[in-house]
């Protein structure tokens, strides 16, 4: 278990060594490949049977189901994202810089997974926070990175200081009965003895500080602006996996460690339905690749926040079946999102590592020269929408179902039928995605992708197809989850996985998919067969107009669609200096905050800004005075 | 024999009184190194004059890794780092001398005042060792308040460390040996972090003077 | 015996869907006051389609050759666990609605997706035309589905039907409005035929020609099928019969063709009275029953 800790710790030591760069981008990237690796043999071995590891100075670490799951999804995702780094990085110098944040940044992801104690969990997230700043303001000579990157550091680091406060309130608890530890089995006892009103304080503080690493509405602005900003394979791995995190600590925390509340639920319901609706029609809108695919991340955690805070209100009010259900929705909704958004941000680096563009306006008919990796895409982008034999249809399909026959939560029917809605209008902007960049006519004359980033591109894709045929796969996991929360595995087994119903209202049987596999797989033999005899090749037909011409553009796509939906963008009224207009989001709940905490700072320090002694003289006095009050008290 | 380690530890504080506002008050970075230097040397003596008296063998460890790290490698490094930067002579301070002196000397006479009554414990086993430390910590913070020179903040922070060390040992010399590594890496971690950084400062801002750090805004 | 119901179900739609096409064109004409062409013409049509030779446009992606052939397959298999003529799914399946649903809205997808494939700036036109109705035909469909999820507890169709059978409520007449105008989005008549835009040469069609557009018009066939039998399903749940047994099941067979000709009449005559509409007039006409559908969620919770 500790063994891949050694090893990128080791990679980030070697890295900053080494100094030839194009060494050590291969040593960095095939560290952390075999580390993720193992980290998949960790993850697997978790699922088999649990695993517990004690560690000095309070470092706790254990595997249950959940944690197992997880890292499993990070070994692939971290796998296929180093194999896809070892050609992509080409084009970036900084192998030192970029070396000791890498393998940092997955360091920590791995051990949030698995650490059992509230005081590492927050150090291994701190660092995991500063390890992808680093790594996404790579390109720090532009100043959108930058900026980018300074709303994401400040946005985080107050979600947090949230975190820290409901956890120093839970500790403080854990003094009173006695066990002053931090771990999360003491924690969890502390909370179950602890006044209600300050118990409903920590949730509301944890739900901030983790909704904003989610990238939830209305606290995701950072999530469009730092996406495009990485470099394309850390934003691969900051949505396909750190966002993640911030829904495992969501399970670990709610379901596990504090008693299990229905208002919480609604909440996450609440700021799941805002994700999706905003998530998906501010996608419609984009131009820059990055950008959109970043969108359809919100809107995707949206589906993942729907079932998690469904699974919670639903346990919390007793239903149990159902409850479960929803969780493990939610949970392999988080799985396959992994695969298929890594995927498709891993094919917009590929575009971009060959153009050096991300505008789809510009760009088009790169599937001429990039078959494989327009293919790749096409996986990706169909996987998203939730074309069944992919996986995203599956968990999709899961959250619906168990969403629309909760009719006990009356929310829940509503934001199933929400939920179907925007699933077209995801695959309306995956068909904008992959249509405007691989389709038409080409913009240019490109070569295709190194093997090494179509390899990282087709692991993702094989695991997209192997989930979605057979997605028992993931579903056995992540089933024996509701088994730790004491709920027996077997009766959600039975709803799940044989044939017709007894009670509850939700089954995927494996005939009818087994089903639908083999007719698809049929035809797509015919397919094959009937292929051969191809008819006249000619020209597409453009109405007899020159070709040169005619170009769709990508921001065309959807005009009339955004005017029918004006009112739901909440627009500022002026053009700003991009080409598209940008909603500004941040103007009910980020901004004015921002605007009182600046007026306080400046009032405090008007008078001598910028003068490091000024600070700290002004801490050394702070210190003198809490030093005189102990004393005082003492 | 505790009559002659009393007049011993009384006639060390008063060499280490002397070399601490040395290190403040001196403009030339290489003497006020040097200074630092005799001032861990004597801080080492300390140490191993605790761990006769209470004979913990650990703390004669802690002698030997002392006088490594703070008599030999840190004022090595802080020379390296002065050559590298180019300043021997630091930017003028902001208080002129009579003040400053002036201001030391109010802050050892109310330390040695004021410590007996907070830590009555120590005061008999190694007697003024608290109020040192808490002289050379305050001084520290002094130093580091009213000079501009960034190579002297950093001189002046490893002074402070030298008061909570010397802390730390007369009231905490039986604790395992984990405190000291942390202390000991946590001193030249930080050394080292903030050299870099003032090199750093000088090659891209060009002068090492703390007040125009607001250069560095983007 | 699941089985053969749904290879039965199979066989049936396949037969069935062109001629209700070509029984559409006959009433069409013949409001028209024009004579038609016979019943069987759409059969004609396809088999020639197919006999002739394609022109493959110069692809950026071969999923323009392959996506004709999966389109069809997603249809087959949503035609394959239909319920026709008995309440029990074919397949032992728990016939899901959602499933269904995403299997016809999957169809659709792909072609949308072959066809911009193909390179023409026209398809690209015609598809995002596509999506942007499909958007707000899956909001309708949504709300109506959830409806009725709520009034009977479960998704599956089965129950459904037998609930609506035993005991029909108001929130479920409503929530017929807004499915009955999604059928009849999907099934590419007049107001909203305007991705395959027929006059127009442009379309999603534009770059499909022989065989593959063969294979697309038979799969967009068999969707309105399909779909226009779900609405049968849901709005007359009467006639389906009980089970497998012969003489019920033939009676609800003929039932089912019967009421299919019905809807495809009815359809007709507002196809033939209505001009095309423009994409944007399509989508602001279709938000009124956007709201119908979300209106009947709180007519089922409030338990009418």
């Amino acid at each position: 278990m500790i063994v891949p800790c050694i090893l990128l710790i080791l990679g980030a030591i070697l890295s900053l060594l080494i100094r030839n760069s194009k060494i050590c981008n291969i040593l960095i990237n095939g560290i952390s490949a075999i580390s993720c690796l193992l980290i998949i043999v960790v993850g697997v071995g978790g699922i088999l049977s649990r695993i517990v590891l004690s560690l000095p100075l309070g470092l706790e670490m254990g595997l249950d189901s959940l944690s197992s799951v997880f890292c499993v999804v990070l070994g692939i995702v971290g796998f296929s994202v180093s194999t896809y780094s070892i050609k992509y990085m080409e084009i970036y110098g900084r192998m030192r810089y970029y070396g000791v944040s890498y393998t940092s940044f997955i360091l920590a992801m791995y051990l949030i997974l698995i650490v059992r104690n509230a005081f590492w969990f927050i150090f291994f997230w701190e660092l995991m926070t500063l390890s992808s700043y680093l790594l996404v303001v790579y390109e720090d000579e532009k100043e959108e990175v930058r900026r980018a990157g300074f709303k994401y550091f400040v946005m985080t680091h107050i979600g947090v200081a949230c975190i820290i406060a409901a956890v120093l309130l839970l500790y403080q608890q854990t003094y009173l009965i006695g066990v002053p530890d931090m771990s999360f089995s003491s924690l969890s006892e502390a909370s179950r003895s602890m006044p209600s009103s300050v118990l409903h304080l920590c949730y509301l503080l944890l739900l901030v500080g983790f909704l904003v690493k989610t990238g939830a509405v209305p606290l995701h602005s950072w999530l469009p602006d730092a996406h495009p900003a990485a470099p394309s394979n850390i934003s691969a791995l900051l949505s396909g996996f750190m966002i993640k995190t911030a829904v495992y600590a969501i399970i670990r925390m709610f379901f596990f460690v504090l008693p299990m509340e229905f208002w919480c639920g609604i909440l996450l319901i609440a700021s799941g339905l805002l994700s999706m609706f905003f998530g998906g029609i501010y996608a419609l809108k984009q131009v820059d690749s990055k950008r959109l695919l970043a969108y359809s991340s919100v809107e995707n955690m949206g589906y993942i926040l729907l079932g998690i805070g469904a699974g919670l209100s639903l346990l919390a009010t007793g239903n149990l079946i159902l409850g479960s259900i929803a969780l493990s929705a939610g949970i392999l909704h988080t799985v396959n999102h992994a695969m298929f958004k890594a995927l498709l941000f891993l094919s917009a680096g590929s575009v971009i590592y060959r153009t050096g563009k991300r505008n789809m306006d510009v760009l088009g008919g790169l599937g001429k020269y990039m078959g494989m990796t327009s293919s790749l895409a096409l996986i990706g982008s169909l996987s998203a929408s939730g074309v069944p034999v992919l996986n995203g249809f599956v968990s999709k399909w899961l959250i619906y179902s168990v969403t629309a026959s909760s009719w006990k939560i009356p929310i829940l029917p509503v934001c199933a039928a929400v939920a179907v809605m925007i699933s077209a209008i995801t695959g309306a902007f995956l068909l904008k995605y992959w249509s405007s960049i691989f389709t038409g006519r080409p913009s240019e004359e490109v070569k295709e992708c190194p093997r090494l980033m179509i390899a990282g591109e087709a692991i993702l894709a094989v695991f997209c197809f192997i989930l979605g045929v057979y997605p028992m796969l993931a579903l056995l996991p992540i089933v024996k989850v509701s088994e730790d929360l004491g709920i027996k595995a077997s009766i959600i087994r039975e709803q799940l996985f044989l044939g017709p119903f007894l009670i509850g209202p939700v089954t995927i049987s494996t005939i009818s998919l087994i089903a639908v596999f083999s007719f698809l797989s049929l035809f797509l033999l015919l397919t094959f067969v009937f292929l051969r005899p191809s008819g006249i090749k000619a020209e597409p037909w453009f109405c007899g107009t020159r070709p040169s011409a005619l170009r769709f553009q990508a921001s065309s796509y959807y005009r009339n669609l955004e005017e029918a939906m004006r009112p739901a963008y909440i627009k500022i009224p002026r053009i700003t200096l991009r080409k598209y207009e940008e909603p500004d989001t941040d103007r009910f709940l980020v901004k004015p905050i921002v605007k009182a905490f600046g007026k306080i700072s400046r009032a405090i320090l008007a008078p001598a800004m910028g003068y490091v002694q000024l600070y700290l003289a002004l801490m050394f006095l702070a210190l003198l005075l809490i030093v005189g009050v102990i004393i005082w008290i003492s | 024999m505790n009559v002659d380690l009393a007049f011993l530890f009384r006639f060390l504080s008063s060499i280490m009184v002397i070399t601490s506002v040395a290190i403040i008050e001196l403009r030339d970075l290489r003497r006020s190194a040097y200074a630092y230097m005799l001032q861990s040397a004597i801080l080492s003596a300390d140490f191993s004059l605790i761990a006769m008296m209470t004979s913990e063998w650990h703390m004669y460890l802690w002698t030997v890794s002392s006088l490594v790290t703070k008599v030999l490698l840190v004022p090595k490094v802080l020379i390296w780092a002065t050559e590298k930067t180019g300043e021997r002579i630091e930017v003028k301070p902001v208080l002129p001398l009579t003040v400053s002196f002036g201001f030391e000397g109010a802050i050892i006479i109310s330390l040695f005042l004021v410590a007996p009554f907070v830590f009555p414990s120590a005061e008999s086993r190694f007697p003024s060792s608290i109020p040192i430390s808490l002289v050379l910590f305050m001084i520290g913070i002094f130093g580091m308040l009213s000079r501009k020179c960034a190579l002297k903040q950093v001189l002046c922070l490893c002074h402070m460390e030298n008061g909570v060390h010397l802390f730390l040992a007369s009231l905490a010399y039986r604790s395992p040996m984990t405190v000291e590594i942390g202390i000991l890496t946590d001193a030249i971690a930080a050394v080292v972090i903030l050299l870099y950084m003032a090199i750093q400062l000088k090659r891209v801002v060009g002068t090492l003077d703390t007040f125009k750090l607001s250069l560095l805004r983007w | 015996m699941d089985l053969i119901g749904g290879l039965i179900n199979l066989f049936l739609v396949m037969l069935i869907a062109p001629v209700l096409d070509g029984f559409a064109r006959k009433v069409r004409a013949r409001i028209h006051c024009r004579i038609g062409p016979p019943i069987l013409q759409t059969w004609y049509d396809i088999i020639k389609l197919f006999k002739k030779k394609d022109i493959d446009a110069e692809v950026s992606s071969r999923l323009y050759l392959i996506s004709p052939y999966l389109s069809l397959a997603f249809s087959l298999v949503a035609a394959l666990i239909i319920p026709i003529g008995c309440k029990k799914p074919p397949l032992g399946f728990t016939g899901d609605v959602l499933l269904l649903v995403y299997l016809l809205a999957s169809s659709s997808l792909l072609v949308a997706f072959g066809s911009t494939a193909s390179g023409n700036p026209f398809s690209g036109i015609g598809a995002s035309r596509m999506l942007s109705l499909t958007v707000l035909g899956e909001g309708m469909l949504a709300g109506s589905i959830v409806t009725f999820s709520v009034i009977a507890g479960s998704l599956r169709i089965g129950s459904i039907t037998e609930l609506l059978s035993t005991s029909p409520r108001l929130a479920a007449a409503v929530a017929l409005i807004p499915l009955a105008v999604f059928v009849y989005l999907e099934s590419e008549r007049v107001p909203f035929d305007i991705h395959e835009a027929e006059p127009e040469i442009v379309g999603i069609l534009v770059e499909f020609s022989g065989r593959k557009l063969g294979l697309i018009k038979y799969s967009m066939m068999i969707r309105s099928t399909v779909l226009a039998t779900l609405l049968i399903d849901l709005a007359v749940p009467w006639w389906l019969a009980d089970s497998y047994m012969i003489p019920f099941y033939i009676i609800s067979i003929i039932l089912w063709l019967l009421l299919l000709l019905l809807l495809t009449l009815i359809f007709t005559i507002v196809d033939s009275s209505l001009a095309r509409y423009r994409i944007s007039m399509a989508i602001e006409g279709l938000v009124p029953f956007l709201c119908i559908s979300f209106l009947s969620i709180v007519l089922a919770f409030l338990g009418v």
